[in-house]
């Protein structure tokens, strides 16, 4: 901040006083207001009241002016009578429509209703005919919920007309924000529309605009939805609803931010699209933000951003956001609490991207909020770290072959048979049997062998339904076979399908099985929590786990309480408890000691945890100490020519980095970058985000041309190894502007920083402060020398 | 047409670096352009018609720059300009649109209201007023609604206009907002029975 506001004399006149207090007053934090204020003029009472007053209508004028104006050109139709209608007011005006507010004229009986005027030309008469008859339908649609359609028609010069029952009320959101609705109030909201929606939906009509101008809460304060179905009263006039906009400013067809996928992309609607759209309100609703920014986007990138990616889990952004969450929710941390879980669950069940994924229907949609309300487990799934993972993959399929997957998987369950073997249960047959299963198991996975199944997951989720007449009379191996199963669905992001095989594993092994079976389900279990990002679930399992192995002994018994110590550990992490997470790696590390059987990389991995940890509660020194040792066990389980040992170095050099010390940083980045070429090659996106981390390090460092070598390098990399649109492409702009910046050439800089925040803006689930920092960026670009903090 | 894009630029580039007679020969240029685009698009093929201000702004620097490449800075400089111009518009119309309200019922008029729900509705003539007592009080404030408001830009591209942090503007233009809505909210209904 370059002006100080304490330097600058407040004009004499009271309302221009306030007017230059607002905006400073606005960047404080809420409580600190009024006395920031007292503190600033002390001596103007008459201006402090006035500023009060209008950071209370700041509060309410959120939405206010947030569309641009529309211009319409057309008769005024005021005073006009269509039928027994008479227009009274122009009420509100759309891309396609304007509405008034008119009484009944011919003196039948008192009734006031809202009458609906397209902008279209004279219909032809098969498109009156479906007018009519959608209509009709939507006539016969009788709920409290619905605002109904009363009759239609066209005009005299041929202007269709729906008549529609009057709702005095206010959107949904501003009503939420303005009566600081709490979180379980706005939930019931969500589920009264459930129910209105659903009695459409079963006599097949959809609504097909959901949005929170579409829900208005009555006087009574019960959610009303109104223009139910006239899209497509629109469609079937031949006026193409779909048409987007062209500028942000003009959303007013089809709102994209609420449209799901399919209709973006002009696919057929279903009632499973009103649900998806139930989902963006109800994410709206909970967390005071849209899932999808789409403002100042083409249509095509509408389109990529609404049908590629997934927002962050509601929980995850309001953890991240700054701004305090709307009236009624805070404080932030205790919503977070409220979300994660869930409600995160249940709104990203609703907003999956394929329809058939969703809540199969609005009342089981209502059903789940009612059972979280009633503090019962929730029936969706969300979109877990592996469903997220599992999209990227599918948008990149490419080179991600069937038979690196096979390979993969079945590595690791013959391991765990060979691990069976060992145990010496005793029936060498059942090794032999368990061989066999997996063989024929790989040969439905394999393309080659059986061309209808080319997924592995497809193939495991085959096997399974084997696997109880197969084993019968067998449950210790049915069991085994139930958990290694599950271990690999589970590594196949097949969250759920393999939640179904542990927990089968869990109930066999309670009836054949030690202690020790057990803790290894329960492990498993906590992984798949974890996956989910269910922390809490999480961490009962291990918890369940290191009870069940207390006191057991023998080398299995060992091996498993570290790596379930380690894996608690890492889950932390995610978690962002650091403190709990350094004492259970420490923990891991020593019972590790004694334990010939743990492997050298689950050693690493407990080291790179610890690190991790502590660098995170600000011990660099320490954490440093902790990268050291885990270059020494990875070089020894792998050699240096390996990408896991790259990945330690990149994050050693960050580390360095954030101590300061370039030098050491930049040797490790080199080392780094160098192995990733030597080991995934050139154009690996794991190799460019070495490079561009290489390359922020020597323009720090002054190699300005060897900076932007890579940098572009970098870009180029990421541009050839991510689809268009992807913020890692977005990544690399950044570092190329940061480079340019470096060497002086702001102008090249800002295009790049500019493309980077187009990026940023467009991808949906990109870390806010990315945004900001991007924006700080260009901030700084725009205003060379100038104000420019030092840093 | 190559030769006015890249006229255009120049006009832009006096203008952005403070010559004043550059902006009266920018607004004067795009001042007819939206007239000459809106006009085409107003007497076009469907009897009724709704335009969105911000899209024509968007149209009119698509048909002046004709394709040329263009630093982007310009195209917000533009906007910047027409934003103006089209506030200028659009309360000509409506002067017009009420000066011949009782005379000639039968011939097409432009309707002014802003986009929304019935309670959101913002008289316009009325907020060209309330900007206009808002300069008065603080000039910033009132340019950011007119960029925002009348020529669509985003938050980003007003702080590259006004060369201040996107921070900031976003505080004015929350100021200002919260300052008109109580300005408009209390003078709401004194035309509404002509």
């Amino acid at each position: 901040m370059n002006d100080t506001p304490e330097n600058n004399p407040l004009p004499a006149d009271p309302e221009a006083a306030a007017l230059r207090l607002l905006p400073d007053c606005l960047a404080q934090p809420e409580g600190e207001r009024e006395r920031w204020l007292s503190r600033r003029c002390p001596d103007r009472p008459d201006v402090r009241s006035r500023v009060v007053e209008l950071l209370a209508a700041e509060r309410e004028s959120v939405n206010f002016l947030e569309e641009g104006p529309v211009v319409t050109i057309g008769p005024d139709r005021r005073g006009e009578r269509l039928g027994p209608w008479r227009l009274d007011e122009e009420i509100a005006i759309g891309g396609m429509s304007r509405v008034y507010r008119s009484q009944r004229a011919d003196g039948a009986y008192d009734q006031v209703a809202a009458v609906k005027l397209f902008d279209a030309a004279h219909l032809d008469r098969d498109a009156a005919g479906r007018f009519a008859a959608e209509r009709r339908i939507l006539a016969a649609l009788d709920h409290p919920g619905i605002a109904r359609v009363i009759d239609g028609g066209e005009t005299e010069d041929g202007t269709p007309f729906v008549v529609m029952e009057y709702v005095r009320g206010e959107p949904i959101n501003r009503y939420c924000e303005r009566h600081g609705v709490s979180l379980p109030g706005r939930l019931q909201l969500i589920q009264s529309v459930c129910d209105a929606l659903e009695v459409a939906h079963r006599r097949g009509i959809v609504h097909r605009d959901i949005k929170a101008g579409n829900v208005l809460i009555d006087e009574a304060g019960q959610p009303r939805l109104i223009d139910f179905g006239i899209a497509k009263i629109l469609e079937h006039a031949g006026l193409e609803p779909l048409d987007l906009p062209r500028t942000r400013a003009g959303a007013q067809m089809l709102t994209p931010e609420y449209a799901s996928p399919e209709h973006l992309r002009g696919e057929s609607v279903s009632t499973s699209s009103d649900v998806y759209s139930l989902g963006v309100l109800l994410y709206e609703l909970v967390t005071g933000t849209r899932p999808h920014q789409v403002a100042g986007l083409s249509p095509a990138e509408m389109e990529r951003t609404v049908c590629s990616t997934i927002p962050l889990d509601p929980s995850t952004l309001i953890a991240r956001r700054k701004s305090p969450p709307p009236e009624g929710l805070r404080p932030a941390g205790r919503l977070k609490r409220q979300l994660r879980g869930d409600i995160d669950r249940i709104i990203m069940t609703a907003m999956r991207l394929e329809a058939g994924d969703r809540y199969p229907s609005a009342g089981a949609l209502a059903e789940d909020i009612e059972r979280h309300l009633s503090g019962k487990a929730v029936r969706a799934r969300g979109a877990s770290k592996l469903y997220r993972a599992g999209r990227f993959v599918s948008r990149h399929r490419l080179g991600v072959a069937a038979a690196a997957a096979v390979f993969v998987l079945l590595s690791g369950a013959l391991v765990v048979v060979e691990l069976q073997r060992d145990r010496a249960r005793s029936e060498a047959e059942r090794a032999e049997a368990a061989t066999q299963f997996l063989t024929e198991m790989i040969q439905r996975a394999d393309p080659f062998e059986n061309a209808d199944s080319p997924s592995l997951a497809g193939a495991l989720k085959l096997a399974v339904a084997d696997i109880g007449n197969r084993f019968a009379d067998q449950p210790a191996l049915e069991a085994d076979m139930r958990y290694a199963i599950g271990y690999a669905l589970q590594n196949l992001g097949e969250v759920e399908p393999a939640r179904e095989q542990l927990e089968r594993a869990l109930t066999l092994r309670e009836r054949v099985g030690d202690d020790v079976d057990r803790a290894e389900v329960h492990d498993g279990l906590a992984i798949v929590a974890w996956w989910e990002s269910d922390f809490d679930r999480g961490a009962e399992h291990f918890e369940h786990a290191r009870a069940l192995l207390e006191g057991e002994s023998g080398e299995r018994a060992d091996i498993l309480r570290v790596n379930v110590l380690a894996n608690w550990a890492a889950m932390l992490i995610d978690a962002g408890d650091n403190v709990h997470s350094e004492t259970l790696a420490d923990q891991a590390l020593s019972l590790s000691e004694p334990v010939e059987g743990v492997s050298p990389e689950t050693r690493a991995a407990i080291w790179s945890t610890l690190a991790t940890a502590r660098d995170g509660l600000g011990r660099s020194e320490e954490a440093l100490a902790a990268f050291e040792v885990t270059l020494d066990i990875q070089r020894e389980a792998t050699g240096e020519m390996h990408p896991s040992f790259a990945i330690v170095l990149n994050n050693l050099a960050l580390l360095y980095y954030s101590m300061d010390r370039l030098e050491e940083a930049l040797a490790a980045m080199e080392r780094s970058v160098a192995i990733r070429r030597e080991t995934l090659g050139e154009s690996h996106p794991q190799t460019a985000t070495a490079l561009f981390n290489l390359a922020r390090l020597q323009t720090l460092d002054g190699q300005l041309e060897a900076a932007e070598e890579n940098a572009r390098l970098a870009l180029q990399v990421a541009e050839n190894g991510y689809a268009a649109g992807h913020p890692r492409i977005g990544k690399a702009h950044e570092a190329l502007a940061i480079v340019l910046q470096g060497s002086g050439r702001a102008d090249e800089a800002m295009q790049h920083a500019r493309a980077a925040r187009t990026i940023y803006a467009g991808a949906a689930g990109v870390d806010p402060a990315w945004i900001e920092a991007i924006d700080e960026l260009i901030a700084e670009l725009a205003d060379p020398g100038g104000s420019a903090p030092a840093t | 047409m190559a030769a006015q894009a890249g006229d255009i630029t120049q006009v832009l580039k006096r203008w952005s670096q403070g010559d004043r007679t550059a902006g009266d020969e920018l607004m004067n240029r795009v001042y007819a352009q939206l007239r000459q685009i809106a006009q085409i698009r107003l007497s076009g093929e469907r009897p009724d018609h709704t335009l969105q201000p911000t899209a024509l702004v968007h149209e009119a620097w698509l048909k002046i720059v004709q394709g040329e490449a263009v630093p982007w800075q310009d195209r917000v400089h533009f906007i910047a300009v027409a934003a103006r111009a089209m506030r200028q518009i659009i309360i000509d119309n409506g002067r017009r649109q009420r000066a011949s309200k009782r005379q000639m019922p039968d011939t097409p008029t432009l309707l002014l209201q802003a986009a929304g729900q019935a309670d959101q509705s913002v008289d316009l003539m009325a907020l060209d007023q309330a900007l206009e007592r808002l300069e008065a009080l603080d000039e910033r404030q009132a340019r950011v609604v007119e960029l925002r408001y009348f020529g669509g830009l985003t938050t980003d591209e007003i702080a590259q206009v006004m060369d201040v942090s996107t921070a900031t503007i976003n505080r004015c233009w929350r100021a200002a907002r919260s300052w008109l809505y109580l300005e408009l909210g209390a003078r709401a209904e004194p035309e509404s029975g002509a």
